[in-house]
């Protein structure tokens, strides 16, 4: 790519980064803790990635399946990475297909920017969850070629598919071992997963309000974005500061709450959100890689190697909620469950187009949550804003129905 | 009680006088840059011609995609709301599903017996099935859609128009020209079209008896045919289809449900 054009695009970025920053600093519900969030996701392509560095070796994670607390105990600043820009979607072309999932297209885009934490990366694990993550190293394979590859079953309800993700666990942690130069060590294993369950504690916290209708989807999608990249002790005393703050304001329940389904909310792509919260809905829920699921507990019996190591394996694998697997049953019980226990009546799916597992599940899911008495509706978007009339129009009809 | 409905749509302005249940006056207007300031026009000229003044009307309530254009109103509402709620009242209380077809959307909305939402499907940023597609083809057969009803009646073999995409639609309506085709077996394919594009946005949404059809394609009888036959079902039009929002906008005015 000629010089020239990366700059452009690189100065689109700034102007999509900065565009949404002021949106969010210039809405009502602004409040000063929400600040670090956005000192965190702003300009994540050059001046972060560079701090990064100085600080540990960054591991590139994709997707959720890799434990993050694996990464850390070596030594390593697990980064998940992800986007949700326009601008540099722009740079896959050429690389993918036109009618590809956005989300990879814009993942494929951030290797061809040099200042990219994606370039950065010591290395980047890919488990194989959509047929477009497998196939990324060899689409990017021209610019970064450090990947590490973590075969992921398909069938969770199956005791051989289980050993195997046990298997590659176990395998990733050799691997780390050869990587870092350093023995695996249950102390510190054991430090990291109690780093990650203090974050995860004041998560729990956090999603305890969300429920109350006392923060909202934007918001709550920014901080749980900005985990993707932070460092977890930093993040999770920026998180206690946001609890301090909203726990002053009294509530009175919420009206209009939905629970917000399917594919990732990546910044700084946040149109969908904002549009819920334009039609009068609020997010009480979700079940998005990017938000709530982005971070969650373990539980081992002991502390021995194997025990810890087949806590974290069952929680990447046995409790994942993603819709590459082919039974899903956990997914859609958790949707029904949460939306009971908090008097939510209506699901909307987002589904991105081009996003195949997400789109093959939102017929069943719809057809399944309607049988139960719950409203559906799946909105298919990309990136783009040229949509946004045409979606408020559906989300406000939406709203009517969910009385 | 007079209110007045002003259905803001990407391709035309329909507006409503409404007392009770009457359709006191309507009319429609080309949506041009200045949205806002035909809206007043078309207001002036319904309290003019009906010789009232704005303190006879009680609200106005404004819907469709420029809703938010004209600043002079009681009430904002989205569409399909408006849709569900005019036709439900212009039905008598019998209609349980329409089909809208807008500029540049497509609409399939279920009614409850009481005249709320109850399901609906709308196509995305996509022409394909809308009055813009219409639009596309008359352009193109040099025939104001106007003409496509009788038309589409004269064909004694209709050819097939494989493409959803307006913009391949439009090449492949080209090349039927340049084929030879009759330009109203065109016509009938490109309604036999739509019909089978329609019935896909409906999905699993099962459909309830008493089918309305809507919106500014609602008088062509020719589409009206193969939507029947690619439902399967009978599907009734209402005598002013294109003014059903509109209408549904000024009785939600009422705030409540009838």
């Amino acid at each position: 790519m000629s010089q020239k054009i990366e700059q452009r695009i690189k100065s689109e970025l700034e102007r999509e980064y900065s565009r949404q920053m002021r949106y969010l600093k210039e809405r009502d519900d602004f409040i000063d803790s929400y600040g670090y969030f956005l000192d965190v996701l702003n300009l994540p392509f050059a001046i972060r990635s560079n701090e990064m560095m100085c600080e540990k070796p960054v591991a590139g994670l994709y997707c959720i399946q890799a434990p993050i607390e694996l990464f850390d105990s070596f030594g390593f600043r697990p980064v998940r990475l992800g986007n949700g820009s326009l601008a540099v979607q722009r740079l896959s072309t050429g690389a993918l297909p036109v009618l590809s999932c956005p989300v990879i297209k814009s993942r494929t885009g951030a290797f061809y920017l040099n200042a990219a934490i994606e370039r950065s990366c010591d290395f980047i694990v890919v488990p194989t969850t959509c047929d477009w993550s497998c196939k990324l190293p060899q689409i990017t394979g021209d610019v970064f070629n450090r990947f590490y590859i973590m075969e992921l079953p398909r069938v969770k309800d199956s005791e051989r598919a289980g050993k195997r993700w046990l298997e590659e666990i176990f395998e990733l942690k050799d691997f780390l071992e050869r990587r870092s130069n350093r023995k695996f060590s249950i102390l510190k294993l054991g430090e990291s997963i109690n780093r990650y369950m203090k974050a995860w504690s004041v998560f729990s916290d956090l999603i305890r309000i969300r429920r109350k209708g006392l923060i909202s989807g934007s918001w709550f999608n920014v901080i749980a974005n900005a985990f993707m990249i932070d460092d977890p002790d930093s993040w999770r005393t920026a998180v206690v500061r946001v609890l301090e703050s909203i726990s002053k304001e009294d509530t009175n329940g919420h009206t209009h709450g939905i629970f917000f389904a399917g594919a990732p909310v990546l910044f700084p792509y946040l149109k969908i959100t904002g549009l819920i919260e334009e039609a009068g809905m609020k997010i009480i829920a979700d079940e998005l890689c990017s938000s709530e699921r982005i971070l969650e507990s373990v539980v081992y019996d002991e502390k021995t190697e194997y025990s810890m190591l087949k806590a974290l394996a069952e929680r990447s694998f046995l409790a994942c909620k993603c819709p590459v697997y082919s039974d899903n049953e956990r997914r859609f019980n958790n949707m029904v469950n949460t939306m009971n226990a908090n008097n939510i009546k209506g699901v909307i799916y987002h589904s991105l187009k081009g996003c195949h597992p997400y789109e093959a599940d939102s017929f069943y899911f719809e057809k399944r949550l309607k049988e139960k008495g719950f409203r559906f509706l799946k909105i298919e978007t990309d990136f783009s804003t040229e949509d946004k009339l045409n979606i408020l129009t559906r989300l406000e009809a939406f709203r009517e129905t969910l009385y | 009680m007079i209110t007045a409905g002003i259905d803001i749509g990407s391709a035309a302005i329909k507006i409503v006088f409404v007392e009770n249940k009457n359709i006191l006056w309507n009319k429609t207007a080309a949506t041009v840059p200045n949205a806002g300031g035909v809206c007043q026009k078309l207001l002036d000229q319904g309290m003019e011609i009906l010789s009232i003044d704005r303190s006879d009307i009680s609200g106005i309530a404004a819907t469709g995609y420029g809703r938010k254009l004209f600043p002079g109103t009681e009430k904002i509402v989205d569409e399909i709301s408006a849709n569900a709620f005019g036709a439900y009242l212009l039905s008598n209380g019998k209609a349980r599903s329409i089909i809208n077809i807008g500029g540049q959307d497509v609409k399939i909305i279920k009614i409850t017996p009481e005249g709320k939402i109850d399901d609906f499907k709308m196509n995305d940023k996509c022409a394909a099935g809308t009055g813009r597609f219409f639009e596309m083809a008359g352009r193109i057969l040099d025939t104001h859609v106007d003409e496509f009803s009788h038309l589409s009646k004269q064909s004694q073999s209709p050819v097939t128009i494989n493409s959803t995409c307006a913009v391949f639609a439009e090449s492949e309506i080209v090349s039927l020209l340049a084929r030879g085709e009759k330009i109203c077996d065109i016509i009938a394919g490109i309604h036999n079209s739509l019909a089978r594009r329609i019935y896909e946005l409906k999905s699993s949404m099962e459909l309830d008896d008493d089918i309305y059809l809507d919106g500014g394609p609602g008088t062509n009888s020719g589409l009206l045919y193969y939507l029947e036959e690619e439902f399967a079902r009978e599907i009734n039009i209402f005598d002013l289809p294109q003014f059903t929002v509109a209408y549904g906008a000024a009785q939600l005015l009422r705030g409540k449900r009838n």
